[in-house]
């Protein structure tokens, strides 16, 4: 692979792993050459135009609502919305009232315009109560606005609260329910004469054992019905595969099928072991409902030993 | 969506960087603006996460919010704007299902799909968005199954390339195979989209 190809390459991929930080995480303290750099911002594009082959899915009403209420006691007032208008509109100032005699010119007022002027005080006193009173009408108008806005981001953050604390009940519910499992298993575990079988590898004659590295430990209650089974070190089966468990009686009885994720130890139990039950092998089976082990045997209960 | 070259008349849209810029001048009506064109594909984008269009919608108001508050960190450099909403729904509504993911290992939930009626301002889809939705769609659909499957898992389910080859049992090297072709041929055939993009 030449350096170019191994330079996209690994622009790509490194494209889709910052993914995962977002696109506006603090971009990677090695800067890039200039080719680096606009191959990133090409993928970076086409990951962008992906969601396009979507249909699109108009959102209901209430969506926007919401969202601008939310944001309606944030905002500067409205402008006109285009590209000519550099500056925002101007709102005139109010004229102010003027006093009659300051407007006037200095002239000797005539003994007939005497009457006149003092007839204008009522519709003088009369203008300036209603600008107030349309002041404060305005006043309140807004203030009912913001508070509407408050209202609507308040209901925003609750119904917000509501499914996080819905969240949290149900985080609440999976460790009360991994609760009951630990006890029942400390139960188990604690109960007098309890079984304990080591679980160890299988070695065929003159063969070494197909995972060397697996073991685990069964625990048996004294009612020999109650047992749990913990295995480590089990590699994921292969494609098409599973592990199964047997309790080995007068002949092998399945107990159920599992997998394994690597490093992950796994944990098995059931409140019945069947009858008699004397061992117990997990083998890998091709077939989960296999009605007896067909598969290699990888893990075997060494003989028990009481504890009391 | 974007317009590349610079508006001549008043009644030219803004493009989406002028309209941003607003936005992070605390403008509502370039928010609703901005809203209007994306939020249908944003909406479509999560949904197709989170199969929900309740939560796909709650996704939504996040993400506006989130660019109400934050559009002034908007690096032009880094990608057009309408990836970076795009890439901003998808990280919150990854986030959200692996939440959720976590919530129904205990006890099952039913997504129930609101039956309101859903009705756009301003139409879904302009003629514009409807031709980019066409030949990026073909794109798509002309990709090999497998090379598709693979963009798919790492987009709309934000599984990484180790955890993609585990799901589909595969091994690392052939899923990142694929996954650079599908790119490669996405770029390639995409020129013009991109172009506009940038």
């Amino acid at each position: 692979m030449n350096g170019e190809a191994q330079t996209e390459d690994l622009t790509i991929l490194a494209a889709l792993e910052s993914l995962e930080r977002g696109i506006e995480a603090p971009r990677d303290a090695v800067s890039l050459d200039e080719t680096s750099e606009t191959l990133s911002r090409l993928y970076t594009e086409v990951l962008g135009l992906i969601p396009y082959e979507l249909a699109p899915v108009a959102p209901a009403a209430g969506v926007k609502t919401r969202l601008m209420a939310a944001i309606g006691a944030e905002a500067r007032p409205a402008v006109p919305m285009t590209a000519t208008a550099a500056e925002p509109a101007r709102v005139a100032p109010p004229v102010p009232l003027q006093e009659p005699r300051a407007a006037r010119p200095a002239a000797p007022p005539a003994p007939a315009a005497r009457p006149a002027r003092a007839s204008r005080w009522p519709l003088a006193l009369a203008a300036v109560l209603a600008l107030a009173l349309l002041g404060l009408s305005a006043w309140l108008y807004s203030q009912v606005g913001a508070q509407r806005a408050t209202i609507a981001g308040l209901r925003h953050q609750l119904s917000l609260e509501r499914v996080r604390s819905e969240g949290a009940v149900a985080r609440v519910r999976q460790l009360e329910n991994e609760g009951f499992d630990l006890q029942q298993n400390l139960s188990l575990v604690s109960s007098r004469a309890v079984l304990v079988s080591p679980m160890r590898p299988v070695a065929r004659p003159g063969q070494a054992p197909l995972q060397p590295d697996a073991h685990g430990t069964l625990f048996v209650a004294a009612d020999h019905q109650h047992w749990y089974m913990s295995l480590q070190g089990l590699q994921p089966a292969p494609a098409g595969q599973v592990y199964k468990l047997w309790f080995v009686a007068d002949h092998p009885v399945s107990s159920g099928s599992f997998t394994a994720r690597p490093g992950e130890p796994m944990a098995l139990s059931s409140q019945q072991m069947p009858a008699g039950t004397k061992g117990a092998i997990v083998t890998l089976e091709s077939d989960p409902n296999a009605p007896a082990p067909t598969g290699p045997a990888i893990l075997q209960a060494a003989p028990p030993y009481e504890v009391s | 969506m974007s317009s590349v070259t610079a508006p001549s008349s008043p009644t030219e849209p803004l493009t989406d960087v002028a309209l941003l810029r607003q936005v992070a001048e605390r403008r509502p009506e370039a928010l609703s603006a901005l809203y209007d064109r994306y939020a249908a594909t944003l909406l479509a984008l999560a949904k197709r996460i989170l199969a929900s269009v309740a939560d796909a919608e709650e996704v939504l108001q996040e993400v506006f919010l989130h660019v109400w508050n934050n559009a002034g960190r908007y690096d032009a450099g880094r990608s057009s704007v309408s990836t970076w909403l795009i890439l901003i729904t998808r990280s919150r509504a990854i986030d959200r299902l692996r939440t959720r993911k976590v919530v129904e290992r205990t006890h099952e939930t039913s997504v129930q799909e609101n039956p309101v009626e859903h009705a756009s301002p301003e139409g879904v889809e302009n003629v514009f968005s409807h031709e980019r939705r066409e030949r990026v769609g073909r794109e798509m659909a002309k990709l090999p199954d497998e090379q598709r499957q693979v963009l798919e898992l790492a987009f709309y389910e934000g599984l990484s390339q180790s955890e993609i080859a585990a799901k589909a049992d595969l091994p690392l090297g052939t899923v990142k195979t694929r996954t650079l072709l599908a790119m490669k041929k996405l770029r390639n055939a995409l020129r013009d989209e991109i172009r506009q993009l940038l």
